[in-house]
């Protein structure tokens, strides 16, 4: 038996990621509605999604979700009656109401106490504007604030099929407007099938009309009806029209939702149920069938994927053991393939469950650039591509940030003034872009802008300020370039705005992207900047370097892996201090000895191999003994059962059984004393 | 979680409830802990050694493709090592805290047997106990040939290097 309590609860849980939904078809739908879109259908599925919201608040006690969502609501559907587009004003406070509710939403989940402030200043907006909205507008005039004395409303309630199924009773619904006056009740049976065979029990083929006469307004009307408005044909109109009136407001649902999927048309006559019809039928239940989904707890695809990955351990465990046999059996060696390939196919196919288009993400930097321009006062146009693309969801959550903040500098950096924009030949309005594309196992997001391009002049000299450039350099290098720009503190803005430009922003948009097994570049010309972000596409699996250190073999992800070389002790330098370097070609690098910071051992043979890799703010070298090869490794998590170890990014189980560990450089170059980093970019780094 | 049937079970029956325990020897004495809490008892296989790891871990191994760490209870409790020759048995076990379950291996001597312990033979441990690792005993249980020392997973596993770090920090 399971308790009452727990029952709540898991409603609780599941009306909130449901909301979750709801938000995002609300975000869309306000977003196109924001960039001038006006179609009942988009205004009535944003009607849809606050009406959700609402209900299920109400329902499942969230009160702080209900007054929110009822003055969007009743917004919406003003908007929708008059089928007129959003004005400024209301598309900037649905668009805040937007926000607030979503704040609202994230700390239900979290189970903190809601900020009302910003929500309740926001619901007084809404409620002041609503009411505007609702003042007669030539040739429109609403009937909900109106009510004509001592009149009343003709009623057509028409149920859809949906309606029985989804639990909902039609009886109360006749009686209930009975308590706001008196009420004549008729049924329509034009819509019973002449043949009783036909009928389905599930269905209510009738229809009624309901004369309800009294001092009543509209809105309370329509709130008998709130519930069931989604599964129903409902029209309302005054009985007494002092003066010419337009079609009052008829909602008007989706033909069906997808797990009810019963065409509407197979109630509505019997004589829509001819063979016209079920070509269009058969095409709805496809329709449906490819956005029929199931909700699975992220719990248990994690679960899943690292069952895979047992799996593939076995695999592997199999496969050494064949090789191994002395007597060779061609039949073990073709079923050992088959297994290799389906084990390689589920391994995919269950990580490719975790994964997200980006448009999660993409989605919102439509508004976000929109709404920065119009703060700079710049117009700003904006593109995007490839946000159909699919990646981890780990890794999508920890994109959003960087894409803000490099969205927000191109506009604010990276495009000029309009006036200076026309004085140099180009078109007024600034462009942006956002694109996504899929390289060689990885994502590549482009943020561009088509500005003058960053100013190498003012970068050297700021450069020479802070003592980063030698004073005598002339000119700088592409690499040394992307590197002052990506240094922590660094900032050529002439004067720090709201949007951004206090420094600290790109240094901590590398580390993050960084942390996450990628990269970001920059390229800049006169036409403009582009910053170029490579992702992993997961992270349950990665290209590794195994490396031999003493007796133990360690795993370095190639991403963070610069190169490696065979040491050669002539090019060691020692400093005082104990610090050693290491010459390169063309750079002198720090250097270590894997030995002393990884392994346990003391190292008996000198090192053979100079591994160098990318460490916090700089490469580093690390003293090695042999290379023995590269493969995909399936990375498990060492803080499951034990601890997060600096410098150990997890660890991996070879073919053999054996584990070992995976190296992270960027955490290890923390471990090592950062003898070269001053301690104001120590500072920046611990916020990130 | 148990059913809730067998919780009633165990209230109607009060003190008399039996509950299983797999024991174990280290150095001299012999210990015990809950069997629900084992997973699998295995023989001691290869470690792979973590750097500045407190002296007690041994390293951590792979159980059903999991890396779990394997704690060396002659260390944990401040005894001497297992002399060579000896064939270690490895009980892999679920430690619970506030925030989650984690899985970890212990090292003992041998494996003694499985007890069925009803909780009123279930001494309450000594206070001042001089025997290392006694902090770490939820209770004692005496029988025909000896005193069997139950431990309390949750407070070992849970002290010290062990300790589940902030979650804010994962």
């Amino acid at each position: 038996m399971v308790e009452d309590g727990d029952h709540i609860s898991a409603l609780r849980d599941a009306f909130l990621e449901e909301a979750e939904d709801h938000m995002q078809a609300l975000e869309s739908g306000l977003s196109s509605m924001a960039h001038g879109e006006n179609d009942a259908e988009l205004v009535n599925r944003v009607f849809r999604a606050a009406h959700s919201i609402k209900g299920g608040a109400g329902a499942f006690g969230f009160p702080e979700l209900v007054g929110l969502t009822h003055w969007m609501e009743t917004l919406l559907d003003t908007l929708r009656s008059s089928g007129r587009p959003a004005s400024a004003e209301e598309m900037e406070v649905l668009l805040d109401s937007q926000d607030a509710l979503a704040e609202l939403i994230a700390s239900a989940i979290e189970g903190s106490s809601p900020e009302m402030e910003r929500a309740d200043q926001i619901e007084q907006r809404l409620r002041a504007i609503t009411r505007r909205s609702m003042l007669p507008l030539p040739g429109h005039l609403p009937t909900a604030f109106l009510p004509p004395r001592g009149a009343g409303f003709s009623i057509r309630f028409k149920p859809l099929p949906t309606l029985l199924k989804s639990g909902n009773d039609v009886i109360p619904l006749l009686k209930e407007p009975g308590g706001l006056g008196a009420l004549a009740v008729e049924v329509d049976q034009g819509a019973v099938p002449e043949d009783f065979g036909e009928m389905q029990p599930d269905v209510c083929y009738f229809a009624w009309s309901m004369k309800l006469e009294g001092d009543v307004s509209e809105a309370q009307v329509r709130e008998v009806f709130e519930w069931v408005c989604d599964d129903c044909e409902l029209t309302i109109e005054p009985l007494v029209q002092s003066v010419p009136m337009p079609k009052a407001a008829s909602i008007k649902p989706e033909p069906a939702r997808p797990l009810t999927a019963k065409p509407a048309g197979a109630a509505q006559s019997p004589a829509a149920k001819g063979s016209g019809a079920g070509g269009s039928n058969a095409g709805e239940q496809s329709a449906s069938n490819q956005r029929a989904s199931v909700r699975v707890p992220i719990r248990k695809l994690d679960e899943l994927v690292d069952t895979v990955g047992e799996l593939v351990i076995t695999q592997s465990v199999l496969e050494e053991i064949a090789r191994k046999s002395p007597a060779q059996n061609e039949a073990l060696q073709a079923a050992l393939l088959t297994l290799a390939r389906q084990v390689q196919d589920l391994r995919w196919r269950s990580l490719g469950m975790r994964m997200l288009p980006l448009d999660t993400v993409f989605r919102r930097m439509p508004r976000l650039v929109r709404d920065t321009g119009r703060a700079l006062g710049k117009d700003v146009d904006f593109e995007m591509h490839g946000q159909e693309l699919e990646v981890d969801k780990t890794v999508l959550e920890k994109l959003n940030d960087p894409l803000v903040r490099l969205l927000r500098n191109a506009v604010d950096h990276g495009l000029e003034a309009t006036d200076v924009r026309i004085a140099a030949g180009k078109p007024p309005r600034g462009l942006i872009g956002l694109r996504a594309s899929r390289q060689a196992g990885k994502i590549l997001v482009e943020v561009t802008d088509d500005g003058a391009g960053i100013n190498t002049k003012r970068v050297l000299a700021k450069g020479k300020d802070k003592g980063l450039v030698p004073a005598s350099q002339e000119d700088l290098t592409p690499y040394q370039l992307q590197e002052l720009i990506f240094s922590a503190g660094f900032s050529t803005a002439a004067k720090v705005t709201d949007v951004s430009g206090r420094g600290v922003g790109l240094d901590v948009v590398r580390e993050n992207i960084r942390l996450l097994g990628g990269d970001i570049s920059l390229h800049t010309s006169s036409k403009g900047s582009s910053f170029a972000i490579t992702l992993p596409l997961s992270l349950s699996i990665i290209d590794a370097q195994l490396v031999r250190i003493c007796s133990a073999t360690y795993v370095f992800p190639l991403s963070a892996t610069h190169a490696h070389m065979a040491f050669e002790p002539a090019r060691l330098r020692c400093f005082p201090g104990g610090v050693y370097a290491y010459q390169l070609k063309s750079d002198v690098i720090p250097v270590v000895d894997g030995a002393a910071i990884l392994a346990t051992e003391q190292r008996t043979e000198p090192p053979k191999v100079v591994v160098v890799v990318e460490g916090y703010r700089q490469r580093f070298g690390l003293l090695a003994d042999d290379l023995v090869g590269q493969q995909a490794v399936v990375v498990r998590s060492l803080g499951a059962n034990y601890r997060d170890e600096p410098g150990i990014a997890g660890a991996t189980v070879l073919g053999d059984g054996s584990v070992v560990l995976i190296v992270d450089p960027l955490t290890l170059s923390r471990v090592i004393t950062p003898v070269t980093t001053e301690p104001a970019a120590r500072s920046v780094g611990a916020q990130a | 979680m148990l059913p809730p049937d067998h919780v009633r079970d165990a209230s109607e029956e009060g003190s008399k409830a039996e509950e299983r325990f797999i024991s174990f020897k280290v150095d001299t004495e012999e210990y015990a802990v809950p069997i629900l809490r084992v997973q699998e008892v295995r023989n001691a296989a290869r470690y792979t050694l973590i750097p500045r790891a407190p002296a007690y871990l041994m390293g951590v191994c792979s159980v059903r493709g999991a890396i779990v760490p394997v704690i060396d209870l002659r260390i944990r409790f401040g005894l001497p090592k297992l002399p060579e020759g000896g064939r270690p048995v490895m009980i892999v076990v679920m430690v619970e805290s506030p925030t989650r379950v984690r899985k970890m291996a212990m090292v003992a001597d041998t494996l003694v047997s499985v007890h069925a312990l009803s909780s009123d033979t279930i001494k309450a441990p000594p206070q001042l106990g001089a025997k290392a690792g006694l902090e770490f005993a939820s209770g004692l249980v005496q029988l025909d040939d000896g005193i069997i020392t139950i431990i309390n997973l949750d407070k070992l596993f849970n002290s010290g290097e062990l300790a589940v770090m902030d979650e804010a920090t994962s």
